[in-house]
C-alpha cells in the first residue's frame, strides 16, 4: 500500500518536473514574463496614487498606498505565474481533436496531470515573476513591514490558493467537453478575478456590505488572500481566509469529479 | 491607383463576408463567442464603474470620459479584428515557414495574410462599443465623427500589429513577445490618460503609441478638435509607411519553410 503511494507520489512529481523543465526551457520567454508584470505594477503605481492623492486618502479600508501596490502586484504576478490561459486552452485543444482518447489510456489519471502539469507551470515562472514584482515595488513605492509569521501565513495560503485556481482552470477547461469553444467561458472568468479576485481592484475600495459577499466567494481567496496576508498578516483573518479557501477546494473538487465523469460520457471519438 | 484600392476594398467585405458566414456554420460557437465577448466588455466596464464610484475623479477624467473610451476602444479593436483577424499570426507564419501559402496567391501578401481570418469574438467587440456609445451620442454628427474616428484609430492598430509582427521576419522566434508588447497596448488603452505621467507618458506617445488609438480619439469625439483628428491621420499616415516598410524589407529576408499544404 505504502509502495504503491509512493509510485503514485513518484509519477506526478515526475509530472510536475518535467512540465517544470518545459517552461524553463525559453529563458526569455520567462524573463519577457517577469517584463510584463514589471511594467503593471508601474501602471498600478501610477494610477493608485493619483487616485488616493484625489480623494486626500492616506490609507483605504485600512491599507495604505504602498501596502495597497504590494498587494495588486504579488495578486497580479501570482495570477500571471499560473498561466491560465495556456493550460486551459490546451485541455480544450484536446477535447476538441479528440486527443484526450488517447491520454486518457496512458497510466496515469488525466485530470490529476493536468493538475499537477498546473504546478510544473507555476514553478517555472513564479520566482522570477516574484523577482521582478519585489523589484519593481521596492523601486517605485519602497519596502512595506512584513513579518515572517505574516510570510509563512501567505505562502501556505497562496499554495491552497493555487490548488483553488487549478481546479477552477480544470473545471472551465472541461467545458469542452459540451461546447467547441471555451473561450468565452475563459474570459469570463478571468474577468471576475479581476474583478471580484483582487487583481485588479483591491477589495477595500468595495463598500463593506459587497466586501463581505466577495470575501465569501472563491476569487478573491486565489491570489488577492494570500497576498494580503504576506502584507498585512491577522491571525483571524488568516484563520477564516483558509477555512473559505478549504471549503471552495471541497466543492471544486466535486464539481470537477462530476464535470469530468459527465464529459467523458458525453466524449464521442472517430477512430483514426 | 483609386480604382485599384476600390477593388481590393470590395474584396476584403466579400472575404469577410465569407468568413463569417463559414464561423456561422457552428452556430453555437458563433453565439458563445459573440455574446461571450459583449458580456467580457460589460465587465470590464463594471470593473471602471466600481473604480469611479471610490475615486469619482481623476484629475478631470471622470467616468463619463472612461465609457467613452471604451466605446472607441472596443470599436476600432473590434473592427481590426474582424477585418485583419489574421494578422495576429503573421510571427507564428514566418517561424514556421508557412507565409508561403500566401506568397502563392495573386494579391498582395500583407493584404492576403491579414485578410484571412476573422476573429468572430471581435464582432461582439464592435457591438458592444457602438451600443455603448448610443448611450453616450448627443448628435448625429457626434456618432458620424466615432464611426470615422474608430475606423481611422482601427487603422493605426493594424499598422501597429503589422510592425510588432514583421519583427519576426528579423527576429526568429518572436510571437509571444509582440502577443505581450499587443496586449500592453490594450491594456493601456483601458486606462485613464491622467492617470500617466513622465517615462510611461512618453511611450504612450511613441513605442506603444495609446495616446492615438485611445485617448487622443476620445478629445476628438468629446470636444471635437480639428487638428487632433489631423494629428491622428499624421501618425496613421507615418505608421503605414514605416509598416510596410519594415514588413517588404522583411518578407526578403523570409525562408521558405518547404512546407506543402493542401486547401480545400
Amino acid at each position: 500500500m505504502t509502495g504503491t503511494l509512493a509510485i503514485k507520489f513518484y509519477k506526478y512529481f515526475e509530472i510536475v518536473k518535467i512540465t517544470y523543465n518545459n517552461n524553463t526551457t525559453y529563458i526569455g520567454d520567462t524573463l519577457g514574463f517577469g517584463g510584463l508584470v514589471a511594467m503593471r505594477v508601474w501602471i498600478f503605481v501610477q494610477l493608485y496614487r493619483l487616485a488616493f492623492d484625489t480623494i486626500g486618502a492616506s490609507q483605504i479600508g485600512g491599507l495604505n498606498l504602498a501596502q495597497t501596490i504590494w498587494i495588486l502586484a504579488l495578486a497580479q504576478c501570482f495570477h500571471v505565474s499560473n498561466r491560465t490561459r495556456k493550460i486551459m486552452k490546451q485541455i480544450d485543444y484536446e477535447v476538441k481533436t479528440g486527443n484526450v482518447a488517447n491520454a486518457m489510456v496512458k497510466p496515469y489519471n488525466y485530470v490529476l496531470f493536468y493538475f499537477y502539469s498546473c504546478f510544473g507551470v507555476i514553478g517555472g515562472n513564479l520566482f522570477v515573476t516574484v523577482f521582478f514584482t519585489i523589484l519593481t515595488s521596492l523601486l517605485v513605492v519602497g519596502s512595506v513591514p512584513v513579518g515572517v509569521i505574516g510570510i509563512t501565513a501567505g505562502i501556505l495560503l497562496l499554495f491552497l490558493g493555487f490548488v483553488l485556481n487549478n481546479l477552477a482552470i480544470l473545471i472551465v477547461g472541461m467545458l469542452g467537453f459540451w461546447t467547441e469553444s471555451i473561450d468565452a467561458y475563459r474570459w469570463i472568468y478571468d474577468k471576475f478575478l479581476w474583478i471580484l479576485g483582487g487583481i485588479f481592484l483591491p477589495l477595500t475600495i468595495f463598500p463593506d456590505k459587497i466586501q463581505t459577499i466577495v470575501e465569501l466567494l472563491p476569487f478573491n481567496h486565489m491570489f488577492y488572500g494570500p497576498a494580503r496576508i504576506m502584507i498585512d498578516f491577522s491571525p483571524a483573518v488568516f484563520i477564516k481566509y483558509l477555512a473559505i479557501q478549504v471549503a471552495w477546494i471541497i466543492i471544486f473538487s466535486i464539481i470537477l469529479n462530476f464535470v469530468y465523469r459527465k464529459g467523458t460520457k458525453n466524449l464521442s471519438i472517430n477512430g483514426g | 491607383m483609386f480604382k485599384n484600392l476600390y477593388r481590393y476594398i470590395i474584396l476584403t467585405f466579400e472575404i469577410i463576408k465569407l468568413n463569417i458566414l463559414s464561423a456561422m456554420e457552428y452556430r453555437a460557437t458563433f453565439i458563445t463567442q459573440v455574446v461571450g465577448m459583449a458580456l467580457n466588455d460589460i465587465l470590464l466596464v463594471f470593473m471602471w464603474t466600481a473604480f469611479f464610484a471610490k475615486f469619482p475623479n481623476l484629475n478631470g477624467w471622470g467616468v463619463q470620459d472612461t465609457f467613452l473610451l471604451f466605446a472607441i476602444g472596443m470599436t476600432n479593436f473590434g473592427i481590426y479584428r474582424i477585418f485583419a483577424g489574421n494578422a495576429e499570426e503573421i510571427s507564428y507564419l514566418i517561424a514556421r515557414g508557412e507565409l508561403d501559402y500566401h506568397l502563392t496567391l495573386p494579391k498582395n501578401v500583407l493584404w492576403q495574410v491579414s485578410t484571412a481570418k476573422t476573429n468572430i469574438s471581435a464582432i461582439g467587440d464592435v457591438i458592444f462599443g457602438v451600443v455603448l456609445f448610443l448611450f453616450i451620442v448627443t448628435s448625429w454628427q457626434q456618432f458620424i465623427l466615432f464611426a470615422f474616428i474608430s475606423i481611422l484609430t482601427a487603422l493605426i492598430l493594424y499598422n501597429f500589429i503589422v510592425l510588432l509582427q514583421s519583427m519576426g521576419f528579423f527576429f526568429g522566434n518572436f510571437e509571444e513577445t509582440a502577443d505581450r508588447i499587443f496586449h500592453i497596448l490594450l491594456g493601456l488603452s483601458l486606462y485613464p490618460s491622467t492617470s500617466f505621467s513622465g517615462v510611461l507618458k512618453f511611450i504612450t506617445f511613441t513605442i506603444i503609441p495609446v495616446v492615438f488609438t485611445a485617448w487622443l480619439p476620445v478629445d476628438v469625439v468629446k470636444n471635437f478638435k480639428l487638428v487632433y483628428i489631423w494629428y491622428i491621420i499624421g501618425f496613421w499616415l507615418i505608421s503605414l509607411i514605416i509598416t510596410l516598410f519594415v514588413f517588404n524589407r522583411g518578407l526578403r529576408r523570409y525562408e521558405s519553410g518547404n512546407m506543402i499544404h493542401v486547401k480545400m
